[in-house]
Parts: C-alpha cells; structure tokens; sequence
C-alpha cells in the first residue's frame, strides 16, 4: 500500500516541478530559442520502466499538463505524448533500457514523432511556421533533445530508482 | 507484453483524446484557464529564478552597456525638452482647429511568470487576469513598443500571444515613409513585413511602427526594425524581416493597455 502510495507521489512531484522547470527554467539553457523536450522524455523514461498502460497514462496527464500552460489546441499534446508513452511502453521489454544506443535511438524517434505528429495536427487547426522557415527548429530540438536526454535518464535513473529502492 | 484485454481500453482512450482536440479553443480556454491557478505560484517563483539566470550570464556585457546608455540619455534629455515644446505646440494649434488630442491609452501592468513550454509557438503567462481588467485583444506592450495580444484571460492569469508567432497579425506603417504592410511572427524571434509594393521606400533599419488598422493595436507604437529585404517570387510584393525592438526572450514586465482612452 505504502509503496503504490511513495511511487504515485513521487511521480506527481517530479512531473509537477519537470513541468514547471520546462515552462521556466528551460529557457536558461535554450540555445538559439530551442529548448529540449523534457516533458518527452520523462513520459519516455516513465514508460520504457513501467509499460504500455502506465506510458500511455502518463503521457495522457502530462500532456493535458502541457496543454494548459501552452497556447496551443487543448489535448494535442496529450494525444500524442499518450501515443508515445504507450509505444515507448511496448519496448518495456524488448530494449536494454541503461544501453547507450536505447537512451539515444528511443528519445531521437520519440522527437521525431512527437513534431512530426504535432506538426500536421496543429497545421490543421492552426498557422504553423513553414518548414523551411523553421527547420533548424526540428533539427536543434531533435538533437538537443537526444544528447540532453543522456545526462537526463542519468540523473532519473540516479534519483528516482536507486533513492526509491534504498528507501523501501 | 501488453495485455490484450487493455486494447479496447487504449484505443478508447487515444478516440476519446483525439476528440478533445476538436473542442473549439473558445470552450476549451475555460477548462485551461481553470487549471491555471495550480501553477501559478511556482511558475511566478521558477520565473523569477530563470531572469536571474538570464542576468548573471549578461553581467559583463552591462558596464560598457551602461556607458552608451548614459551618453545616449544625454542626447535624449535635450531632445524631451524639444519634444515638450512640440506637444505644447501640437496642443495649442488642436485646439485652434478644434480637434481632439490623442491621449495615451491607460495600461495594466503585468509580471510574467511562465512561457511556452513547446518549441512551436511563441506564448506567455502573465500574472494578472480578468479580476485585474485584462480581456482578451488587449495589446501588450514591453515599456517601449509592442510585443503582442492577450490571447485566453483566465481569473488571474492570461496568456499573450507574441508577435513573433506564426498566428500573429499586424498591420504596420514604416516609419519614415508611411509604407503599409502586414506583420507576421516566423516563430525564431522574428517577424516577417508582408505585402509591401515592389517600388516601397524601404531602408535597412527603418523603424515600424503599428498602423492602428483592425481595432486591436492603437496607431504608432514601435515594433522593431527591418533587418532584412527581399523581393517575392513574382515581383508583385517586397517583403522584410523584422526584428522587434523588445527582447522577446528577456522580457519580465509588460504593460497591457486597456481599450479605453485615459480621462
């Protein structure tokens, strides 16, 4: 009971203040007005540890967080971070989740994913940049994302597991 | 693996997402901004936090800063004196024909608390809602020129759209030489001058300023500079970049104006 009970509150208070930091703190170390996709990669992480259902869930409310401070379509980042929770979730047991090539491979395809897809919904409804305006936009965020993802699943994996475990 | 009787349940859950989105965004706001409120105090801390951030790393580029900012001043405290006396001139020759001063518009000062957290658009959170007079198409202005619209006004929280951003709409004069043409955000911090005819009179760095047409931007509030010209394909139109005179990125107050003029 008491574990269900630590592992929910610890996952609302790091996405709370993750949530936070993206709309804040971020900024300090975008380069050229390009911020790394923090919130993805939490949603990532959370799934490949914890599943499709749990992945989806998470990526369900953090992306509903999203959307509430963004200026954007209510539930476009909540679909699709939900779509990348669940399909990262399927890798669960299919990829070795500390190998160096996961932590680049998985978040690189989840970005890639995750702008395309918000990309042609948000077009939909909304007046998006062009492409070609903004390209370096999809390129720096992709990288940026990638190499910041690195010493991000680092410090989760750090904090988060072995902190969690020492302390049940 | 993935169980399979969870299936119906994800796919019900992405159907039932996905339909989220087509909620129009004028019902939807309600929802969002009545969300809002749970972020607000640590956002407005975490805030304040990143403009230090955003200082500390300026700090040496602020003393030869200052000293071009004070001979600046100098230059511009003689040139309010002659602009006094131009107003006082301006004021008596209205009155002479009878007609109305323009006043500035009254303004509601804001502090800024979060900004977009995606890298597509170009918004912000402000501090002040609709229980401090903020409604939705007010101009928002940094202390000297424009940096865009309230866009959704929650209770006590609002969120601006930048004029950098792709869904952004002005129309502006240059100027110098009063050339119309419609401003849009390109979404990297930039704007670009639309449909300005092919023979305009139009200089690397001239000023532009709003054109007061559409009834959101009052006329003559400054909004940057052209960096840049070019002619569009077919020869019809020039068009520019501008780059707003506010830092767009740095900015930690702002005024709204209200739609009312100051009695």
């Amino acid at each position: 009971m008491f574990k269900i009970k630590f592992k929910t509150m610890r996952f609302v208070l790091i996405s709370y203040f993750t949530l936070i930091f993206q709309a804040t703190l971020i900024n300090s170390i975008s380069i050229a007005a390009i911020k790394p996709e923090i919130i993805l990669l939490l949603v990532i992480f959370f799934a490949l540890y914890n599943g499709p259902s749990a992945g989806m869930f998470c990526g369900m409310v953090l992306g509903i967080c999203v959307d509430v401070l963004s200026g954007g379509i209510l539930g476009i980042n909540s679909f699709i971070f939900g779509s990348a929770g669940f399909l990262c979730g399927i890798l669960k047991e299919r990829v070795y989740t500390v190998h160096l090539l996961t932590r680049i491979l998985i978040p690189m395809i989840s970005c890639i994913f995750y702008l395309g897809l918000y990309y042609i919904i948000a077009g939909t409804f909304y007046h998006l940049p062009f492409l070609a305006d903004n390209f370096y936009i999809i390129l720096g965020t992709i990288v940026y994302t990638t190499i910041f993802n690195i010493f991000f699943s680092l410090l989760l994996e750090k904090w988060v597991i072995v902190r969690t475990t020492s302390l049940l | 693996m993935f169980k399979q009787q969870k299936r119906p349940l994800v796919a019900i859950s992405l159907i039932v997402l996905f339909l989220l989105i087509l909620i129009p965004s004028h019902k939807s706001v309600h929802f969002k901004s009545g969300l809002l409120p749970f972020f607000k105090y640590p956002l407005s801390i975490f805030y304040h936090i990143n403009s230090s951030v955003f200082h500390a790393k300026k700090i040496f580029t602020f003393y030869s800063e200052y000293l071009a900012i004070k001979k600046e001043n100098d230059e511009f405290k003689f040139k309010i004196n002659q602009l006094k006396e131009a107003e006082h001139e301006n004021v008596r020759l209205l009155k002479m024909l009878d007609l109305k001063p323009k006043l500035p518009y009254e303004s509601i000062a804001a502090q800024i608390i979060a900004k977009e957290p995606t890298n597509w658009l170009n918004t912000l959170i402000i501090n002040k809602g609709e229980k401090n007079g903020i409604a939705i198409n007010q101009p928002v202005m940094s202390f000297s020129s424009l940096v865009g619209k309230i866009m959704e006004v929650g209770g006590s929280t609002a969120k601006v759209l930048l004029i950098s951003d792709a869904n952004s709409r002005v129309v502006v004069l240059i100027q110098r030489t009063r050339v119309e043409g419609m401003l849009e955000g390109i979404g990297n911090g930039l704007c670009r001058l639309k449909y300005m005819p092919v023979n305009a009179d139009v200089k690397l760095g001239d000023v532009v300023v709003s054109a007061g047409v559409g009834g959101v931007y009052p006329k003559g509030l400054i909004i940057g500079n052209i960096e840049s010209i070019r002619i569009e394909r077919g020869g019809i139109y020039k068009s520019g970049i501008v780059k707003p005179a506010a830092s767009l990125s740095g900015l930690e107050e702002v005024l709204c104006l209200k739609s009312s003029l100051k009695q």
